[in-house]
């Protein structure tokens, strides 16, 4: 451990002492509130050249989502041009669920992102693979980072925003559907079906990286834009995560695992617990808990149990305070 | 954006009441050196020493950290406030100190990433517009401190990202007179990558070259 870390360490450690008893307090009181409880899929996928499509096309019939007629939007987890490291959500898993949604009669499925540190959105789509495993994909992409955007107020938000700019086509779609990574992140823990939701916020209005995020909370803005879209249905692509310093920096971890489910707060903590994190631990999944009484612990498990795909990710020194 | 939109203004005389006003609102925006309890609060989130010492870039939004893209449009803002004759004494200083902002961001391999030369435990590494882009706010006439960097645009502008990479690292090499030979062009795929495309080819006569 080298002297940055012990001295991270040691502040950290003593504020989390400060704070030991009011953070049990607050547990206590979410745990005891009557939530209820949400069906999240977990199921084995060995890798991305199997039938994806047929599985994700009977995850949607499982969980009875009304499909037909509606216009889709696929929001995947598009970071950086590097092809060869599990930063983005693989092509043929985003192909794969378009073409389940389509399979069921989704009116319009399109596919959307806004990057928080590149610009340049397609050329990256295109190197990461997309416009080779997705036929058509520039003319069913938008780039959120350039949309056309409405002002939201955010009420009671958890963090210190009253009002964002969000794009059109997110506010205007029947389903978002978060096709996040199964990734470590170096500030939040994990990032997940919630925390994939960063990239609806323009970069036009916000800038790259969308900084006015971290600066009012990055758990409590996780928190608020979940909040913002109460339509979505999580489908988590875990083939081939990725462990230690992600979202970027980190290195491939292969799990083998697709989970989903309508109820991203659920979905995400079975994520947690496949990879070795108590999701008890992770601020945003807190205060979701916190504010409408689901209980973190209370997630139905449909298909392959946790324990049978559980993959204990690698973490960097300074999180692993969040293992179960 | 404001910066952005002084650089527009700049070039037509009749603007001048709407850059005079832009100009004092961006130079208003200053963000004075760093206070104890930021150095502190630096010093426990492990910042590099140097970033933790050296303020004097420009945020994206206001209230929020600096990164490098506001910071060069500040400074080509400025510079052209200065070439145009505005005489307040603060132009100088906060390109200045923009430009040792920018210089302590510099990534180990020698270009600049969108803001920290390091991503938590790991250093960053340079990208190729961002590099581009952070040397139009350096003086053509000395290339002190940023040598690596002009190093690292010829091996970029060999195999750009994209068009919008290959626009910015071209008018570096344009600006701090690299010769480069141009590249077959990436392929356009917005308004914006055509508008940076048009800026790059337009050689010394593009305004951003300050």
């Amino acid at each position: 451990m080298n002297q940055s870390l012990s001295r991270r360490y040691f502040f950290f450690g003593s504020l989390a002492l400060g704070f030991t008893s009011i953070g049990c307090a607050h547990r206590s009181q979410a745990l005891s509130s009557k939530g209820r409880s949400y069906p999240v899929s977990v199921l084995k996928a060995a890798n991305y050249s199997i039938e994806l499509e047929d599985i994700v096309r009977r995850v949607l019939i499982e969980h009875a989502v009304a499909v037909r007629g509606k216009r889709v939007l696929l929001k995947p987890n598009l970071v950086e041009f590097n092809p060869y490291k599990p930063i983005n959500t693989h092509p043929a898993f985003v192909a794969a669920v378009a073409g389940a949604f389509r399979a069921l009669g989704a009116a319009e499925v399109r596919i959307a992102e806004g990057p928080g540190h590149r610009r340049t959105t397609l050329d990256m789509a295109e190197a990461a693979g997309y416009f080779a495993a997705i036929a058509q994909f520039e003319s069913k992409f938008t780039d959120l980072n350039l949309d056309a955007v409405r002002k939201v107020k955010l009420k009671q938000p958890f963090s210190t925003l009253h009002e964002l700019y969000l794009p059109e086509t997110a506010l205007g779609c029947d389903l978002l559907v978060s096709l996040p990574k199964l990734k470590t992140h170096h500030w939040a823990g994990a990032t997940l079906s919630m925390k994939n939701l960063f990239g609806l916020v323009p970069g036009a209005v916000y800038g790259w990286p969308k900084n006015i995020l971290h600066y009012a909370g990055i758990n409590e803005s996780v928190a608020d834009l979940h909040n913002l879209f109460p339509r979505q249905f999580a489908i988590v692509d875990g083939i081939e995560g990725m462990q230690g310093n992600g979202p970027i920096e980190g290195y491939v971890k292969h799990s083998g695992v697709i989970i989903a489910g309508a109820h991203p707060p659920s979905v995400d903590a079975t994520c947690c617990r496949i990879m070795g994190i108590a999701p008890e631990k992770i601020k945003y999944l807190k205060l979701v808990a916190a504010r409408s009484g689901w209980p973190i612990e209370g997630v139905v498990e449909r298909g392959e149990s946790v324990e049978s795909v559980r993959s204990r990710f690698d973490l960097i020194g300074d999180l692993e305070f969040l293992r179960g | 954006m404001t910066n952005l939109c002084l650089v527009a203004l700049a070039q037509q005389p009749e603007n001048r009441k709407q850059f005079s006003a832009g100009l004092a609102w961006s130079l208003a925006q200053a963000k004075p050196d760093y206070t104890r309890f930021e150095r502190f609060m630096h010093w426990v989130q492990n910042v590099p020493a140097a970033e933790a010492n050296t303020s004097g870039g420009c945020p994206w939004v206001p209230g929020t950290a600096a990164w490098v893209a506001p910071t060069v449009a500040m400074v080509i803002a400025f510079g052209l406030a200065l070439k145009l004759g505005y005489t307040d004494p603060n132009l100088a200083t906060q390109i200045r100190r923009a430009r040792a902002f920018l210089l302590s961001r510099e990534c180990p391999d020698g270009g600049w990433n969108t803001g920290s030369s390091q991503l938590r435990t790991k250093a960053s590494y340079a990208y190729p517009e961002m590099t581009g882009m952070a040397l139009l706010a350096f003086d053509r006439a000395s290339r002190v401190g940023i040598e690596r960097a002009l190093h690292l645009v010829r091996t970029m502008l060999k195999q750009p990202e994209s068009s919008e990479a290959q626009s910015w690292l071209s008018m570096a090499g344009h600006l701090h007179h690299l010769g480069v030979p141009p590249s077959a062009p990436k392929p356009c795929r917005s308004v914006r990558d055509l508008a940076l495309y048009l800026l790059a080819t337009a050689g010394l006569q593009n305004p951003l070259l300050v």
